[in-house]
């Protein structure tokens, strides 16, 4: 749920803009403020994702409030409203995220809706991230118990029978994760898929033997058994270690 | 008859002089600016008003196209006086609807005064004192528009409890050719050798007095 803020002189207007953006299910309008001033009291205290902002407001216009907004400590997207259009360049220079024209149009403003959305989608996906490098430890199987494995202690990973296998130094681990999904919560601690059936953690690798067809295949440290680079793979991996 | 002859003759008079002194500074480019923010706007308020009002809705059109059909008429620069104030009417009606109780309007004015005047003197001032003087104070205020005969003149006040000037800037706007205080000024200057007074204070508000000298109007 995005929170919206409203900011314009006029009752009505408010009422207006509120009526077309409230049929929106993904926003939330959390203010509707006819003060400028009191706006950014309330903009500063609840930090709102997005907020709507009249330009020609008697008491303190739209532009001077939205440079009061940039410089607070999180980030809000702003969208200027206004009956002129001659704005439009300084609006941009300013980083709204959209512009629209008054009397407000219902179509025009679905546009402004679906530029949030996709903004607060993409945007979206950082703080997922985040939690997931926050957990660095790995949930790994054994004997029907869960360990916790710090992934540099992961030397390789590989499939067989369908079935995905962990390897550190002394023991071997399994997990519910396929070589993709263990690849991509890996990504982050030098892990590189090596082979369709093989993930290895290059900061293990300590000798790398060319093979037939302009492959290669790795020894690990303290292990007997070998990591194929396939041909698939030969390209990315030469480019990594600027081979 | 006679007195109408004269009447004409004295109009056309009025109005070459004012048209002079409207290609000389500007003034119409300063009603297009005003015209345009309030028009989008009220448009706005009109569809605002559509869902939870419709009567006032209609209301505020129809004063709306009277304000429009004031404005468009072109021909006449130089108009009466009750004209202007119907037009005044129009606008500070949906002034009022669009702004709440920030904005109050107070009228007294003399029904038997009547005369030519140059057209939005009036209204330019009015304009000024809502939107610089009133708007900008976070509470609003009260715009009072007084005409009324004293005597030998006719005096038109035109008050607001807004943020008021100081000296230098009621002085800057005097000369300021640009502005409509100072063309207003001149203009009544020019056909009746009016004298024009400005009173402010600041965060107390405003009053604009015009002194008219009844002698100098031919034809109330």
């Amino acid at each position: 749920m995005l929170r919206v803020v409203l900011v314009d002189d006029e009752k009505l207007s408010l009422d207006e803009l509120s009526f077309i953006l409230s049929k929106n299910s993904e926003i939330e309008i959390i203010g509707k403020y006819e003060s400028p001033s009191a706006a950014l009291e309330f903009i500063k205290k609840t930090k709102p994702e997005i907020v709507f902002l009249d330009i020609e407001m008697p008491e303190i216009d739209g532009f001077t409030l939205a440079k009061e907004i940039c410089k607070l400590d999180f980030s809000v997207s702003i969208v200027f409203a206004t009956v002129f259009d001659k704005y439009a360049i300084k609006a941009f220079e300013m980083n709204a995220i959209d512009y629209v024209l008054k009397p407000f149009s219902e179509k025009r403003l679905q546009l402004t809706m679906d530029k949030i959305n996709e903004k607060y989608n993409n945007t979206n996906i950082i703080p997922k991230k985040k939690i997931i490098e926050g957990i660095t430890k790995l949930p790994l199987w054994k004997d029907e118990c869960i360990y916790l494995v710090h992934p540099q202690d992961i030397l390789y990973c590989t499939v067989l029978n369908k079935e995905v296998f962990v390897f550190t130094r002394d023991t071997t681990f399994t997990t519910h994760d396929t070589l993709n999904q263990l690849g991509n919560r890996l990504i982050n601690h030098n892990f590189f898929r090596s082979h369709k059936s093989y993930l290895v953690n290059l900061d293990r690798i300590y000798k790398i033997v060319p093979w037939f067809n302009s492959t290669f295949v790795l020894q690990i440290e303290g292990l007997k058994e070998e990591v194929p680079v396939s041909r698939h793979y030969v390209k990315d991996f030469k480019k990594l270690l600027n081979m | 008859m006679i007195a109408n002859k004269k009447y004409e003759e004295n109009k056309e008079y009025k109005i070459s002089k004012l048209n002079d002194s409207q290609v000389e500074n500007g003034s119409k480019e300063i009603g297009i600016y005003i015209n345009q923010h309030f028009l989008f706007n009220t448009l706005n308020s009109i569809l605002s008003l559509c869902r939870e009002n419709s009567e006032e809705a209609r209301k505020v059109v129809l004063e709306l196209s009277s304000y429009l059909r004031f404005n468009f008429s072109v021909t006449n620069e130089i108009i009466f006086l009750n004209e202007e104030i119907d037009n005044i009417k129009s606008y500070l009606y949906i002034q009022k609807i669009r702004f709440g109780t920030r904005l109050n309007i107070d009228y007294d004015i003399d029904k038997d005064v009547n005369f030519l005047i140059p057209k939005n003197s009036l209204y330019n001032l009015i304009d000024n004192a809502v939107n610089h003087g009133i708007l900008r104070k976070d509470l609003g205020g009260t715009i009072t528009l007084m005409v009324n005969r004293d005597k030998e003149k006719i005096v038109i006040k035109i008050k607001d409890d807004g943020i008021g000037m100081d000296k230098e800037q009621i002085k800057s706007l005097l000369i300021d050719n640009c502005g409509s205080l100072s063309i207003s000024s001149t203009k009544y200057k020019s056909l009746y050798n009016s004298k024009i007074e400005v009173i402010s204070n600041s965060q107390i508000g405003t009053c604009i007095l015009l002194y008219i000298p009844i002698k100098n109007i031919k034809f109330i």
